[in-house]
């Protein structure tokens, strides 16, 4: 009797019992269990782009505007360093990636990529320098690498870096974005992954090195515009921005072909199909793509033990609408995409302090630098 | 008036779909140079999806980026037409094409150097996008001197 009034009374108000139901669920299937904070440590920032973390209090980022900054002892120095290079700061470009030298502690040597003019003329291009961080100052900038040929366009430069475990350090380079088909060829850098001793020399064993019609810093090609990349263990992720749709993340080997523009998830911004095809012979799947875009920007392995449900996951900055994602990782393949820290800004960068904090930049002018821990 | 909207739309219509035309084929032509299999099911099923796409689906409607300087061109080379009574078709073939023209170059101006058509991004895709626009023109002439002929 009672079952039979309850499911009357379910009949009568089914849509909003599925409201309700659906309402339960997907707050269960968004809900991580972790309880964190947050903490600003740095604020007022015009457009930080790229972290690169020192030690629990000692932090380095770029702001696309063209500045190198340094948070010391938790503190934002209200100077940026001084001696950078000078860069263009249009679109999507500006002062970018920053990575330090495996040795930094010893060293003090980080490594600074950028789009810059072209001497005498309209077009310009990504370059990195190596320079020796003395106080708040860089001494001995030497330029190691340059992406041939220029463009005319400030847009999609990829501009992130990681060392590999032989010490040879890995640039992004993104396809410019009106030259995406010089993406498969590989007599350019254009949509490259290239590979580079950190003097900018050549280093042994480039797979296309022996190959006359190629360039011999490529390490993989076939890519947009990835926007992060990491070493974990000896293993490489790039990620990968889409157009619409076909954001990626995928395990970077020598001399594979990641199928940009030939292959895709996405659609071009004007609407047209890009390629029909999403995959093809000779050209690698991701672990992990995006349909619609994320508008992924950073990524990092998490591998500490403050947030022990997040150990061995690799986290995504993503813009659109502004969150991080977290991706359960297992044998190189994703099983659980979580959705977290969905309450900020638009996320432009991310990585993890020593201690297990994480670290967010979010974007734009008034962009914040903010620490995660646990309550 | 009416008659000559109505002409108007239909140019639009057409050199929309030429341009469509021109940028899927262009693709499509990259795509099979890279060995990709191509095939007639691929290709009018990719046609469709540009249409539908670039027109409902993008950032700015395709029509409505070839319609501004069209008609705008079109129009005024009616009324000069009219003044100098020329009844030829070859201002509008020409104004058609120079709209186009015009919209290929200035474009990437407007947008730091960024060709949102992949198909105009090589001169011989603003070539031919040209062309369309010159196909445009003559539609509409066609009509306008059969339209004053019939006055007649």
């Amino acid at each position: 009797m009672v079952l039979d009034k309850l499911g009357m009374l379910i009949m009568k108000y089914k849509q909003l019992a599925l409201v309700i139901l659906i309402s339960i669920l997907s707050v269960f299937l968004r809900s991580e269990d972790v309880d964190y904070n947050y903490t600003i440590i740095a604020e007022g920032l015009d457009r930080p782009w790229s972290l690169a973390v020192i030690d629990d209090k000692n932090i380095i980022f770029t702001e696309l505007s063209g500045n190198l900054r340094q948070i010391k002892d938790g503190k934002l120095l209200s100077a940026p360093v001084a001696g950078t290079p000078e860069v263009l700061f249009k679109g999507q470009g500006g002062m970018s990636g920053v990575v330090l030298d495996p040795d930094f502690q010893k060293n003090k040597v980080l490594y600074l990529a950028f789009s810059a003019r072209d001497e005498g003329a309209r077009t310009n291009t990504l370059k990195v320098i190596r320079a020796v961080l003395s106080g708040n100052e860089l001494k001995d900038v030497n330029e190691i690498y340059s992406a041939f040929p220029s463009r005319n366009t400030a847009l999609h430069y990829g501009a992130k870096m990681v060392f590999m475990d032989d010490g040879t350090l890995l640039v992004t380079n993104g396809d410019g974005f009106n030259y995406r088909e010089k993406a498969q060829t590989l007599d350019n850098h254009f949509g490259k992954i290239v590979r580079i001793n950190s003097d900018g020399s050549l280093p042994e064993g480039n797979p296309f090195s022996d190959d006359p019609n190629a360039l011999p810093e490529i390490w993989s090609y076939g890519h947009r515009n990835p926007q992060g990349i990491i070493n974990y263990k000896g293993e490489i992720y790039g990620l990968e921005h889409g157009p619409m749709g076909g954001d990626e993340i995928n395990v970077i080997k020598p001399g594979n072909n990641y199928g940009w523009p030939a292959i895709t998830y996405g659609k071009d911004y004007n609407g047209s199909v890009i390629s029909p095809f999403t995959e093809m012979q000779g050209m690698e799947q991701p672990i992990k793509y995006w349909v619609p875009s994320i508008a992924p920007s950073g990524m990092m392995l998490y591998d500490k033990d403050l947030f022990p449900e997040w150990k061995g996951s690799i986290f995504v900055s993503s813009m659109k609408p502004g969150s991080v994602r977290r991706l359960e990782l297992k044998e190189n393949k994703i099983i659980k995409d979580h959705i977290i820290f969905d309450d900020l800004s638009r996320i432009r960068d991310i990585a993890f302090l020593p201690n297990g904090s994480i670290l967010l930049a979010t974007d734009g002018s008034g962009g914040e630098i903010i620490s995660v821990q646990p309550n | 008036m009416i008659k000559s909207f109505f002409d108007l739309l239909l140019t639009v219509l057409v050199v929309t779909i030429l341009v469509v035309v021109v940028s899927t084929s262009s693709n499509l032509l990259w795509l099979n140079s890279m060995n990709m299999p191509i095939d007639f099911n691929l290709v009018t099923s990719t046609f469709l999806k540009d249409i539908v796409g670039m027109n409902f689906n993008s950032q700015i409607p395709l029509y409505l980026l070839i319609s501004i300087p069209l008609i705008l061109f079109l129009f005024c080379t009616k009324i000069i037409s009219k003044r100098f009574l020329t009844n030829r078709i070859f201002p509008y073939v020409l104004s058609g094409g120079i709209s186009m023209l015009l919209l290929m170059v200035l474009l990437p101006f407007a947008l730091d150097n960024l060709e949102p058509i992949s198909g105009s991004r090589t001169n011989i895709g603003k070539l031919c996008m040209t062309i369309c626009g010159c196909l445009g023109g003559y539609l509409y002439g066609f009509r306008q001197i059969r339209n004053v002929d019939n006055e007649i």
